[in-house]
């Protein structure tokens, strides 16, 4: 009966791939591993180092405010990665604000730390 | 019945107990119990889980130097099976074994006799009552009644020369009539001596009829007194005859001490009633010969209850079996047991049920020749050959199965047997340029089968183009291929792709823009011939385009080995 295993990176505890494999010899090949069931995914788990145990990530926490042109997202960790039309910026202690110039929808990920699930917010800037 | 020896805990040294061993401090038990002797244990609280198992040991001597190996236990409860004709009393000890090979200290001993097998100890008790003086005295006929004249007229003449003083006398009173007799008579005799003295008294009361009938009644008292015996009898008898056929009654009231030297050597007390019919005696008596006190009914038939009131007698003894209508009983020993309907027999120590109706059952082994179970939940099971017509299984591990038809949903076969599923499963989204590694599985064997390798990934480009000229174009593509061990092995080319041109909608001198944008799943197989030895298998894809990215990343290495 074969088993599933979580490979990830040992330097930062994210995820790599899930994988279902013979037996643990096998995962040991694939990498850094730890079993699983099959309900972890990258997408909504992460290795947390300090306790080398699976955890779930959590969702990302902040509040929109509108601004001209753009919208303001305050409260994001610090160093997300704020991306938009193929530019990027990582929040710090200030408000993120994101001036798009022009009237339209856009999709705004967030991503960049393991213990958070990526986001995806769509705005719509109306001017 | 000797009471049950316990013993104290055991210790000392000698050993070295490991971690996780429990300490010594069992007891053993020994009660003595019919055809045998109870051995109990009580397992020490700390980790009794790790005891595997109990070495009893036995002897006939105290000393633990003399004992010998007797029986493993495992459990808290094991009868010694004993049916020595003679009484012994046997010594026994402990020593715990545990699970990571302690052997400790044997504690001990506790000791017991065994009882006689229940058949045997009815026997013995029986012997010992036949032979007593109560069953002795209920066991003779009763004589027929005779007048006593002549023997005492013998008995005056003969004391007369040389008693101290003697007095006899005989009063008599009797009506003839041709055939017919009645009869009155008293006959006392009383002497005293110088360090004895007696009184007997007959007094019989008679009518006949010609020499074949007759009805008596006669009271016989005597009383002797001496330095060495005291000596007080009463017995009344009544008597019937008619022709061959005699009926009696009797009832005898002694009390008897006898010494020599000063010593007591007999004492009793004796009731008795004994009713007899033509030779057929029967009757019931109470005696008490100063240590202990039998009362015993010789009848073929003995009930105890109440005349006109009881449907049912509560307790009757007829042609050797007892009849009891309700017993509240403390502890019930038995050698065998069985309902009126033969439906549950206990016999030789073992029960015999055709059905058994049991809400909660701990059952040590089980030995089961059918088993028709309608419902069963069962926590651990070893089979040594299994028969089974149809089987809901949820989780199953089986060593080794010779199966002739089977139907499986979903198969999962360990150990590289007959297939291999591996597979690789990522979410997160690859945004590199030029050809990246979606998936792959390091060190694949697919041994002496192919494989089948099924890939799938979720795609999604946006690209656009502006220039000056009146034509601009723009165009996004996906590929992907399949490497094992470093080498292409499969080229998919392009999996999905989209193009944008735009023309004339620009104003002179430009820009002019086009955009393409594609998204989706691409899904892909491919069978792998039969390999050599372990290698990588990877999925890699090109993204062309803007906004790139690859997610859902997956691959299925379904291997087949024969």
């Amino acid at each position: 009966m074969s088993q599933h295993f979580a490979i990830y990176d040992p330097g930062t505890g994210r995820i790599l791939a899930v994988m279902e494999l013979a037996n643990e010899a096998r995962a040991k090949e694939q990498g850094v591993y730890i079993e699983c069931t099959a309900e972890v995914s990258d997408d909504t788990h992460f290795v947390n180092l300090a306790t080398g145990r699976l955890s779930k990530k959590r969702a990302y926490s902040y509040k929109k405010v509108s601004i001209p042109m753009g919208i303001r997202l305050v409260g994001l960790p610090l160093k997300t990665e704020v991306s938009v039309e193929g530019a990027s910026v990582h929040s710090d202690s200030a408000p993120t604000d994101i001036v798009l110039g022009k009237v339209g929808e856009y999709r705004i990920s967030l991503s960049g730390h393991i213990d958070y699930v990526d986001q995806t917010l769509e705005v719509t800037i109306s001017g | 019945m000797s009471a049950a020896r316990v013993c104290g805990t055991g210790g000392g040294g000698g050993f070295n107990p490991k971690p996780g061993d429990p300490d010594n401090n069992i007891f053993i038990t020994a009660t003595p119990a019919f055809g045998g002797v109870d051995i109990g244990l009580v397992y020490p609280e700390t980790n009794p889980h790790a005891v595997a198992f109990v070495n009893l040991y036995r002897s006939t001597n105290s000393s633990p130097t003399t004992a010998i190996y007797h029986h493993k236990m495992v459990g808290s409860y094991f009868f010694d099976r004993n049916t020595a004709a003679t009484a012994v009393t046997y010594y026994y000890w402990a020593e715990m074994v545990t699970v990571s090979g302690t052997v400790m200290p044997k504690v001990g001993p506790a000791s017991a006799v065994p009882r006689p097998m229940i058949e045997e100890l009815i026997e013995q008790l029986t012997g010992r009552i036949d032979q007593g003086l109560l069953a002795t005295s209920l066991k003779d006929d009763v004589a027929l009644i005779q007048t006593n004249k002549l023997g005492l007229d013998a008995e005056t003449l003969a004391r007369a020369a040389t008693d101290d003083s003697l007095a006899a006398s005989l009063a008599e009173t009797r009506a003839i009539s041709e055939d017919t007799q009645a009869l009155v008579q008293q006959e006392v005799l009383a002497r005293a001596e110088a360090d004895s003295a007696l009184v007997d008294s007959v007094n019989t009361l008679a009518v006949t009829v010609g020499q074949d009938i007759q009805a008596a009644i006669q009271q016989e008292q005597q009383l002797r007194a001496s330095a060495d015996q005291a000596l007080a009898n009463q017995i009344n008898t009544a008597q019937a005859k008619l022709g061959s056929d005699i009926a009696s009654v009797q009832t005898t009231l002694g009390a008897d001490i006898q010494k020599i030297g000063g010593d007591l050597v007999s004492i009793g007390a004796l009731y008795t009633a004994k009713v007899t019919v033509n030779g057929l005696i029967g009757g019931f008596g109470v005696y008490n010969d100063g240590e202990e006190v039998e009362a015993g009914f010789d009848v073929d038939r003995f009930w105890i209850g109440r005349t006109g009131t009881n449907k049912r007698k509560p307790f009757i003894i007829q042609n050797g079996e007892v009849f009891i209508d309700e017993a509240v009983i403390n502890r019930l020993v038995f050698s065998k047991l069985r309902a009126d309907n033969g439906s549950l027999i206990v016999e030789d120590g073992k029960v015999k049920a055709e059905y058994i109706l049991a809400d909660w059952a701990n059952i040590r082994n089980v030995e089961v020749g059918t088993a028709d179970i309608r419902n069963a939940a069962i926590t651990q099971a070893k089979l040594g050959t299994a028969s089974v017509t149809n089987a809901k299984i949820a989780d199953a591990a089986i060593t080794r199965a010779k199966i002739a038809n089977l139907s499986v949903d979903t198969l999962k076969i360990a150990n590289n047997a007959v297939t291999v599923p591996e597979s690789y499963y990522a979410a997160g989204q690859l945004t590199n340029t030029g050809w990246i590694t979606a998936a792959r599985v390091s060190g694949y064997n697919p041994g002496g089968g192919i494989t089948l390798v099924t890939m799938a990934f979720r795609y999604a480009l946006a690209t656009s183009r502006t220039t000056n000229t009146e034509i601009a174009w723009a165009s996004v593509s996906v590929s992907a291929r399949l490497v094992v061990g470093g080498a292409v092995v499969r080229d998919f080319g392009v999996v999905a792709a989209d193009r944008a041109i735009t023309s004339g909608g620009g104003h002179d001198g430009g820009p002019y823009t086009a955009s393409a944008s594609i998204s989706g799943t691409a899904m892909l197989a491919h069978t792998m011939p039969r390999g050599s030895g372990a290698q990588t298998v990877e999925l890699q894809v090109s993204l062309v385009g803007r906004s790139r990215s690859c997610s859902q990343r997956y691959m299925l290495l379904l291997g087949v080995k024969k």
